[in-house]
C-alpha cells in the first residue's frame, strides 16, 4: 500500500526545476568556510554577495554521497533505530511557547515542570517513538533555552531526540551534556541518541549561524536534520508546487554542504511548509495544504532515497474540537499513507503556539489508528480462517474461538481513551468527551511524578554544568 | 498458598490444563474446598472482572478465563455439595420470540457461569410459555431476558405480564439486557434491573439477589 500524489513525471519535474533554482538563481551562504567549501568543490560563489550558484554534478555527486539510513539510539546504547527502515515512527512537537492547562481551561506560559512532566508522560506513550523539547519554558534565559531543554530531555526520556542549537557555543555546551550521560565525548558519538537539526532562512538563505551549526554536526558526524521552514505566500511561492520547489533547493543546499565536509553523513528530509492564513498573516499548522505538500516531500525524499520528517499532526484550533481531530488526521494520514519516516506534531495545537499534555496522549491514539491503516489487511491461510469459517458453519458463533482470542489484539486497534457505546466506565467516571479520558491517563502515568531516568550522580554533574554555562553567559 | 495463587493466575490466564492440575493438586494437599475456591478460582475470576471492566481483557480473554473456572468448578463441586455450599444463584435466561441474536445472551450466560451462578439457558426465540413452564419446573432466583431488534423489545413486555398473570412474579427478579434498551424501558416494563453488558450483568444478579 503506497499512496501516490505526485506521478514520477511531475516528481522529476519539481527535482529538477529545484536543481535549476541553485545553478541559476543560488543560495545565500552567509559563512565564508562554507562558501569556499562550496567554491573548493565546484560552485560558483561571490564572496561580496554571499551568493552561491551549485552546479548540477555537484548536486548529484552529494545525492550519490549521502546515506540511506538514519541511525539513532535509545540513551541506554542498546537499541538503534534505523528511521529510514520503511516503517513509520512517530514524534512530538517542539519548541512550543505555552501548554494548555486542563484543570484552568486555559493555554498559560510553559515552566521547567512542564517539559519535565511532558517529557516523562512521552517516554510513557507507545506511538512517540522519538521526541523533541515540547514546550520551551519561558523562566529559561532567552539565549540559552537550547542548552537547558537538552538538560530536561536527557534527564527525563531515554527515547533519542531532536536538538536544534542556537549557536556553535551553545551546541557545545549540549555536546557535552551528551557525553556526560554516555560517559566520555567518544561514547557519545559512537552511539549518538540526538541528532542535529537547522532550520535555513526561506527562501534560499542560509544565516551565518545556522551554517557553522551544520557544519559542525557534519564535521562530527551526526545525523542532520535539514528542515526548511517556507510559508507559502510568505516567504515561498503561495502555489503549492513553487513552494515545493523552492524547499527542495533549500534542503539540497544543505545537504551538499553536509556531504562536502563528511560524505555519506546520514540526513533527514525534515521540511514544514506552512501555508499562510490570508486573512491574518498567521502560518496555519492545519491547513490541509500542509498535508498535501508534506506528503510531495515524502515522495520527494523517496526518489533520494533518504529519510522523511513531516508535519504530520497540525491543527490550528486551541479548542479539543472537531476542527482539532479532523485537521490532525487528515494532515497525518496523507503522508503517512504516502510512507512519511517520521510523522511529526504530536500535542501541537494553536499553530504550534501551543501544546498540551492532553493533546499528546489524544494523538498518541490517533497515531495507533494511523498505524492500523498501515498495517493494511492481511491475507494469509490464518487470517482467511477457511477452516474456522467450516468449524464454526451457519448459525455458529466466533465469540469462544481460539482464533479470536489470538487474532483480536493483532487485527482490532483498541484505542482505550476513545468512547464507544457500552463503555460504562467512561460514564462512571462522568466523562463527557475523549479529552477526559485523555486526561484521566495522563493523571495516571504522571502519579508518581516525573522519572529520572539518569542516576544521581549524572544529574548532579548535568547540573554543575548548567551553573556554569549560567555564570559564564552574564 | 502459593498453590492457589498459582491457580487465580492460570484462570487469569484462561489456562485450563494448569487450573485442573493445581486445583486436583491442592485437594491432595487436603486445601478446604471452599478455599480453593474463594483463594484460587474466585480470586482469579476477581481480577478478570476487574480488567475486563477497564477495557483491559477483551471478551474472547474473559471466556477462556470463565472456561477455565467452570473446568475448576467441576473438581470442586461434588465437595462443595458435602459442605452444603450453595451457588450464588440460580438463572434462567432466553433471548425472546422472534429474535434470534444470542451473541450477547451467550456472554452473559457465561460470564455469569464464571461468577458461579447455575445458569439454565433456554436459548433463542423463546415465547411465554416456554419461560413459564421453565420457571415452574427450577425455580430460579432470576429470570434474564434479551432482545436485539426493537421489534421484538415488546415481547419482554409481554413476558412480564403473563410471569405476573401467572402469580410467579413474586418469586422471581428479572433483568433484562439487549443494544437498544436501557434502564428508562426495563423500568417502564416492570422489570428489576437493567444491565448494559455482561459485567455488569454479573454485578447486578448479584445485587438483585442480596436485595
Amino acid at each position: 500500500m503506497k499512496f501516490e500524489l505526485l506521478s514520477q513525471q511531475d516528481l522529476d519535474r519539481i527535482d529538477l526545476e529545484s536543481r535549476q533554482i541553485l545553478g541559476e538563481v543560488g543560495v545565500k551562504i552567509n559563512n565564508m568556510k562554507a562558501r569556499e567549501l562550496f567554491k573548493d568543490a565546484g560552485a560558483k560563489v561571490d564572496a561580496e554577495t554571499h551568493m552561491v550558484w551549485i552546479p548540477a554534478d555537484l548536486i548529484e555527486g552529494a545525492l550519490a554521497k549521502v546515506s540511506h539510513h538514519f541511525n539513532v539510539w535509545n540513551r541506554t546504547g542498546s537499541t538503534c533505530y534505523d528511521l529510514n527502515n520503511g516503517k513509520t515512527y512517530g514524534h512530538n512537537v517542539g519548541g512550543c511557547v505555552r501548554i494548555h492547562d486542563f484543570d484552568m481551561g486555559i493555554s498559560r506560559d510553559a515552566t521547567e515542570q512542564d517539559l519535565i512532566k511532558a517529557t516523562t508522560l512521552i517516554d510513557a506513550l507507545e506511538n512517540i517513538h522519538v521526541c523533541r523539547p515540547v514546550v520551551y519554558p519561558q523562566e529559561f534565559p532567552a539565549e540559552l533555552r537550547d542548552i537547558y531543554t537538552a538538560a530536561c530531555m536527557l534527564q527525563y526520556t531515554n527515547k533519542p531526540y531532536g536538538v536544534s542549537a542556537y549557536s556553535l557555543r551553545n551546541l557545545d555546551y549540549i555536546l557535552q551534556l551528551g557525553s556526560l550521560v554516555s560517559g566520555s565525548y567518544e561514547a557519545f558519538l559512537e552511539k549518538p541518541f540526538i541528532w542535529g537539526s537547522v532550520c535555513p532562512a526561506s527562501p534560499l538563505n542560509y544565516s551565518e549561524s545556522t551554517t557553522a551549526i551544520l557544519m559542525k554536526y557534519a564535521e562530527i558526524g551526526l545525523p542532520v536534520a535539514i528542515a526548511p521552514c517556507p510559508v507559502s505566500g510568505g516567504t515561498s511561492p503561495v502555489s503549492l508546487a513553487g513552494t515545493l520547489i523552492q524547499q527542495n533547493a533549500e534542503f539540497l543546499t544543505g545537504l551538499i554542504l553536509v556531504q562536502i565536509i563528511n560524505p555519506g553523513n546520514e540526513v533527514k528530509y525534515t521540511t514544514r511548509p506552512i501555508p499562510m492564513d490570508m486573512r491574518t498573516g498567521t502560518a496555519t499548522f492545519g491547513s490541509v495544504e500542509l498535508g498535501l505538500m508534506s506528503t510531495a516531500i515524502v515522495q520527494l525524499a523517496h526518489k533520494y532515497g533518504i529519510c522523511s520528517d513531516v508535519y504530520g499532526l497540525g491543527t490550528s484550533t486551541f479548542a479539543f474540537d472537531p476542527q482539532n481531530g479532523s485537521e490532525k488526521a487528515l494532515n497525518a494520514l496523507l503522508p503517512v499513507l504516502a510512507g512519511a519516516n517520521l510523522i511529526a506534531a504530536a500535542g501541537l495545537m494553536e499553530d504550534a503556539l501551543t501544546s498540551s499534555y492532553e493533546q499528546l496522549v489524544i494523538d498518541n491514539a490517533i497515531l495507533g489508528n494511523i498505524f492500523r491503516i498501515t498495517r493494511g489487511i492481511n491475507i494469509s491461510n490464518e487470517t482467511n480462517a477457511l477452516d474456522l469459517i467450516e468449524k464454526v458453519g451457519p448459525g455458529g458463533n466466533y465469540l469462544l474461538e481460539d482464533h479470536t482470542r489470538i487474532f483480536a489484539r493483532q487485527e482490532l486497534f483498541t484505542p482505550k481513551i476513545c468512547y464507544r457505546s457500552g463503555n460504562q466506565q467512561y460514564k462512571e467516571q462522568g466523562f463527557t468527551s475523549i479529552t477526559d479520558a485523555a486526561h484521566e491517563q495522563v493523571q495516571t502515568i504522571l502519579k508518581n511524578g516525573a522519572v529520572r531516568v539518569v542516576d544521581e550522580k549524572i544529574a548532579t554533574q548535568i547540573n554543575v554544568l548548567l551553573d556554569e554555562v549560567k555564570t559564564t553567559s552574564k | 498458598m502459593s498453590s492457589l495463587s498459582n491457580i487465580a493466575d492460570a484462570i487469569y490466564d484462561g489456562d485450563l490444563a494448569t487450573v485442573v492440575a493445581q486445583t486436583n493438586s491442592a485437594i491432595q494437599n487436603e486445601t478446604p474446598a471452599l478455599e480453593i475456591l474463594e483463594k484460587g478460582l474466585m480470586a482469579g475470576m476477581d481480577r478478570v472482572g476487574q480488567d475486563f471492566k477497564t477495557g483491559d481483557l477483551f471478551i474472547p480473554e474473559v471466556l477462556i478465563a470463565s472456561r477455565a473456572m467452570q473446568a475448576g468448578m467441576e473438581i470442586l463441586k461434588p465437595l462443595l455439595v458435602t459442605q452444603k455450599i450453595k451457588s450464588p444463584g440460580k438463572i434462567i435466561l432466553g433471548t425472546v420470540q422472534g429474535d434470534l441474536h444470542d451473541i450477547g445472551k451467550n456472554l452473559v450466560a457465561i460470564m455469569l457461569q464464571g461468577a458461579g451462578f447455575e445458569v439454565i439457558d433456554l436459548g433463542v426465540d423463546v415465547g411465554r410459555d416456554i419461560f413459564l413452564k421453565a420457571i415452574i419446573e427450577n425455580k430460579p432466583d432470576l429470570v434474564g431476558m434479551s432482545s436485539l431488534l426493537t421489534t421484538t423489545m415488546p415481547q419482554m413486555s409481554e413476558i412480564i405480564e403473563a410471569i405476573k398473570q401467572a402469580g410467579l412474579r413474586d418469586q422471581v427478579k428479572i433483568m433484562v439486557g439487549g443494544a437498544p434498551l436501557n434502564e428508562h424501558y426495563a423500568q417502564k416494563i416492570g422489570a428489576d434491573g437493567y444491565a448494559q453488558n455482561s459485567s455488569i450483568a454479573v454485578d447486578l444478579a448479584k445485587s438483585l439477589i442480596n436485595a
